[in-house]
């Protein structure tokens, strides 16, 4: 038992590192995106080909003096960050890279990333609330109220993956797209949740917790160094779980497309590429071009204003994945 | 034993916790202490082998409810209440919480001795055959055998379908008051409404016709010169005098 634990703990964090890795690259190659929609050349100059510059700026924050506001609520204050950020790496103890490739194997994981995501909320509220500051609070609020909303419209898609799945397990999710992927069948709302999972990670074009010049950048304005590090590595590893969760969910995980096509051989090469090389490198394909997805959006579109993102996220999101939840179930119990 | 240990170390947080909410001077303190004892609470029951309930508890408590309440309190003014540091409140808030934590530390000290105990051992099968099997089926026991997800179904569809449709017309009837009681207040009030769909149509086009009640500067009778964005003006009868004539005044 105890070193069954401590196997765990020591593959969670060998899992963190890379976790953490991707995370420091990914901003690395949104700031090379966006350098070169807007025909800037990106960053180039710490490293070979700008590979340091993330590194780089992460030194320089944590280098930097933690301002503590004269009437914050130091002990809320100091916790928030940290309860995001250990949140948002939770969220990895789930996710299958590959057939068993889990540190945990949950039955219920879909219903574990629902709670952790809804626990999210409460640490952006602490950090808006403790900073006593208005424009921290206000934007707390509002990030809050988004992320509540966009959360139900997620909860009733899923539902609908999970009828056609039958199972709350990630990799029997996987398991049931070895045929058809999800995204085919779930075309409509494979599109929904693509722009559900901008809402929910409060990225472009919903990202009204971070408008840094006209609203005051939201909950985390009263942070500096090691509390702004802390919120900013809890949001880009929400967005890179959440395109691992994507690929999982709609586009089959790590099932290989054209599958007589990659295998070739007998015995051991075989077997190597079937259940080791081209699972994980498929999953990790699909995982980028979610995260990609992500930084096209950021360049493409304007920022929503707040009554259109509640409008869209109530009153037409909520009510589509209603009818598709029924149309669905409906369609199961007719024909199946 | 190890089992044990544990369930008594959360409950005692359970109840350490609790009683620092109850006595708790900052609001916003005490609403946090409730989250972190949903928090152990759900461990507790993870530990019981009833995760669903336990994920289910996490989403509902915290993520719905206790943001609500946390939205609806930050909102007073708490600060300038006054905040009482009385000596005695402190000493009870204190010694509540140590006092809780009392079974852990007989458990730490004592614990060979009073838990390998056949007093003790008959105890606690009493009090768990008491607690448990006043359902009509053993809930912990049909764990064992399917899982968790089937059982809650089996329980709800199967077993008690009336009570869940009851719960659900519950619901939907606080819903409509809620519903109701807003709109009334917005139909009050003169406040703008917004309309997305006209908003994006502002262009002149036929459907702007047909969905704009409020605002109609493109009407093509209305005359230009005087036009300001407030004030409707309809078409005065010499207007329609110049157009018969044939000149385009417009």
């Amino acid at each position: 038992m105890f070193f069954w634990i401590l196997k765990q703990i020591l593959y969670f964090l060998a899992l963190i590192i890379f976790v953490l890795l991707s995370v420091a690259f990914y901003v690395l190659l949104e700031r090379q995106i966006l350098g070169h929609v807007t025909r800037r050349q990106g960053p180039s100059t710490v490293g070979i080909f700008g590979l340091l510059q993330t590194i780089a700026d992460a030194l320089k924050l944590l280098a930097k003096e933690s301002v503590f506001p004269r009437s914050i609520n130091t002990i809320v204050f100091l916790f928030a960050p940290i309860f995001t950020c250990g949140l948002a790496l939770a969220n990895w103890v789930v996710i299958p890279f590959g057939n068993g490739w889990a540190i945990a194997d949950f039955n219920l994981g879909v219903l574990y990333l629902l709670a952790l995501s809804s626990l999210s909320v409460h640490s952006i509220i602490m950090a808006g609330w403790s900073s006593n500051s208005k424009y921290a609070f206000l934007g707390a609020l509002r990030s809050a109220a988004q992320m509540i909303s966009y959360e139900i419209a997620m909860g009733l898609i899923l539902l609908s993956v999970i009828l056609l799945s039958q199972s709350l397990n990630l990799t029997d999710i996987v398991m049931a797209q070895y045929n058809v992927w999800f995204f085919i069948p779930l075309f409509p709302l494979f599109l929904m949740f693509l722009i559900c999972i901008l809402a929910e990670t409060n990225r472009h074009p919903f990202d009204l917790p971070e408008a840094e010049a006209e609203l005051v950048s939201g909950y985390n304005v009263e942070y500096s160094a090691v509390g702004f590090v802390l919120f900013f590595l809890a949001e880009y590893n929400n967005i890179i779980m959440m395109s691992a969760f994507t690929a999982i969910l709609f586009l089959g995980g790590w099932n290989v497309p054209f599958y007589s096509f990659w295998f070739f051989g007998d015995g051991i090469l075989r077997n190597i590429f079937e259940s080791y090389l081209w699972p994980s490198l498929f999953f990790s394909i699909k995982t980028i071009l979610v995260m990609i997805f992500f930084v096209i959006i950021r360049t493409a579109l304007p920022r929503y204003r707040y009554d259109q993102l509640m409008r869209l996220g109530w009153k037409i999101f909520l009510p589509l994945a209603l009818a598709f939840l029924i149309i669905y179930l409906s369609i199961l119990k007719l024909f199946w | 034993m190890f089992n044990l240990f544990i369930i008594i170390f959360i409950t005692s947080l359970i109840l350490g916790s609790l009683s620092l909410l109850v006595l708790m001077l900052n609001t916003i303190h005490s609403l946090l202490l409730l989250l972190e004892l949903f928090i152990i609470g759900s461990l507790l029951l993870f530990f019981f082998k009833v995760e669903f309930l336990g994920l289910i508890f996490l989403m509902i408590y915290l993520g719905a409810i206790l943001v609500l309440f946390l939205f609806v309190v930050m909102m007073l003014d708490i600060k300038t209440t006054a905040v009482q540091n009385d000596d005695l409140n402190q000493f009870i808030f204190k010694g509540l919480g140590l006092f809780f934590f009392i079974p852990v530390f007989v458990w730490w000290i004592f614990g060979d001795v009073i838990f390998l105990s056949a007093m003790w051992q008959s105890f606690v099968q009493t009090a768990v055959h008491w607690s448990f099997s006043l359902s009509i089926l053993d809930f912990f026991q049909l764990i064992n055998f399917s899982s968790n997800l089937e059982v809650v179904g089996w329980y709800i569809f199967d077993f008690q379908p009336i009570l869940f449709l009851l719960c659900g017309v519950i619901l939907y009837i606080a819903m409509i008051g809620a519903i109701v009681v807003s709109v009334d207040s917005q139909m009050n009030s003169n406040q703008k409404i917004q309309n997305a769909l006209v908003q994006g149509m502002r262009r002149g086009n036929i459907i702007s016709y047909m969905t704009s009640h409020v605002d109609q500067r493109h009407w093509k009778m209305i005359p230009k010169l005087h036009w300001s964005p407030n004030i409707v003006h309809y078409p005065k009868p010499k207007d329609f005098f110049w157009t018969w004539l044939g000149k385009n005044t417009f």
